[in-house]
């Protein structure tokens, strides 16, 4: 099925942004925050999309939740968001500000070593873009397989798109979806970074995630089945207030048993991405910033 | 050019799609040099397709970089035969 992107309001600007890095400047992180902790209010306030957005996802995840539930837990979504967008900023004007602890970083490097690209699945649970910033001092090259940031306050002063000699881009939008050139890339051993839960137009599945069915890609998984390649999903949880946890401990390896079905076939793979997903979101919560509604039986 | 190795060619692409995409109950002969390899023709979708650009990639070391090429060197035997002839001489 073809999965529609919904057309998304523009939020943050660059008079926002010069206000939080004045009052980190003044009053360090914590200063930052506390202005995003009255910013947060204001869109739980007034800004429906994302409290619809959020609606979906908490009730598919917690269950059972009154009016008042779910907008305490919208507001602790949104600063949490809100939270991972002033780190990024920070570690941008401030490297080694954070600490980040690898999990699986042997076996990454073997595969880092090795002359067989990769793809590395990442999902907007937790805090990728972050993430990436570790990338930029590895062997291989790092293609990211997206569509250029539209808000040009973010692209500008947050750097969400990739900015390194080591780290290219791939559009989407070209002969199907890009997948040309990140088969070309692979072949010369880089690792191409894709985004598991956004579809960019692309043929999706729907399969079981919280308690419902929903629709992720899976080019990424038939690519790696004709190349051969491996899948390691990427997750980056904010442990505390200057803490992330990178793992990079979950690959998935997919085969195809003959040609028939391949589609079927995928499905069990996703499924694998979609119970790694489920188990972060069990542990962090409110890391979840899939702003888009992919569960079929929800109509917003 | 010479017709014999075009015909050859045209031959080892076909066996080489039926092998690279398992294709069951069919033999290089079966296919038509104008038949259309996606839709109502053959009936290959775009899993296919990636995989075709991976073979060619694998076996004649010949890249496909964009849609409109793609859709054009995609659409039978006889157009694919013909690009890849070019790009091999």
């Amino acid at each position: 099925m073809k999965h529609k992107e919904k057309k998304k309001k523009k939020r943050g600007n660059a008079l926002g942004i010069w206000f939080f890095t004045l009052f980190f400047r003044v009053a360090g992180l914590n200063g930052a925050y506390f202005l995003l902790y009255l910013v947060a209010f204001y869109y739980l306030l007034f800004d429906l999309q994302s409290l619809q957005f959020a609606k979906v996802y908490l009730t598919k995840r917690f269950k059972d939740l009154n009016f008042f539930s779910i907008k305490v837990k919208s507001y602790l979504l949104f600063v949490q968001l809100g939270k991972q967008l002033i780190d990024r900023y920070v570690s941008l004007i401030k490297p080694g500000f954070f600490d980040f602890e690898l999990k699986g970083a042997d076996s990454f490097s073997l595969m880092c070593n090795d002359s067989q690209g990769f793809i590395l699945l990442t999902s907007h649970v937790g805090s990728w873009q972050t993430a990436m910033q570790g990338f930029k001092d590895i062997k291989k090259e790092v293609y990211l397989l997206k569509l250029g940031e539209e808000n040009l306050s973010l692209k500008d002063k947050l750097k969400v798109d990739p900015d390194s000699a080591k780290i290219k881009s791939i559009s989407p939008k070209q002969f199907l979806g890009g997948i040309v050139e990140v088969i070309n890339v692979l072949k010369k051993g880089a690792i191409v970074s894709m985004m598991g839960d956004r579809s960019y137009g692309a043929d999706c599945l729907d399969v079981d995630f919280f308690n419902g069915e929903a629709s992720f890609p899976y080019s990424a998984f038939h690519i790696a089945a004709v190349e051969k390649c491996k899948i390691v999903v990427l997750t980056c949880a904010k442990v505390s207030s200057r803490k992330y946890l990178l793992n990079l401990e979950n690959s998935i390896t997919v085969e195809y048993q003959g040609r028939k079905n391949k589609k079927e076939q995928l499905r069990k793979y996703l499924r694998q991405y979609t119970n790694i997903l489920e188990n972060f979101l069990e542990e962090y919560p409110y890391q979840c910033f899939i702003f888009d509604n992919i569960w079929k039986d929800d109509k917003l | 050019m010479i017709d014999q190795d075009f015909l050859e060619l045209k031959k080892e692409l076909k066996q080489l799609i039926i092998d690279g995409l398992f294709l069951e109950d069919i033999e290089a002969d079966d296919l038509n040099d104008d038949e259309s390899l996606f839709g109502e023709g053959l009936g290959l979708d775009s899993l296919d397709a990636v995989e075709i650009v991976s073979l060619l990639q694998r076996n004649y070391g010949i890249e496909i970089k964009n849609m409109e090429q793609g859709k054009e060197i995609f659409s039978s035997i006889n157009t694919l035969a013909k690009y890849v002839n070019e790009r091999k001489n």
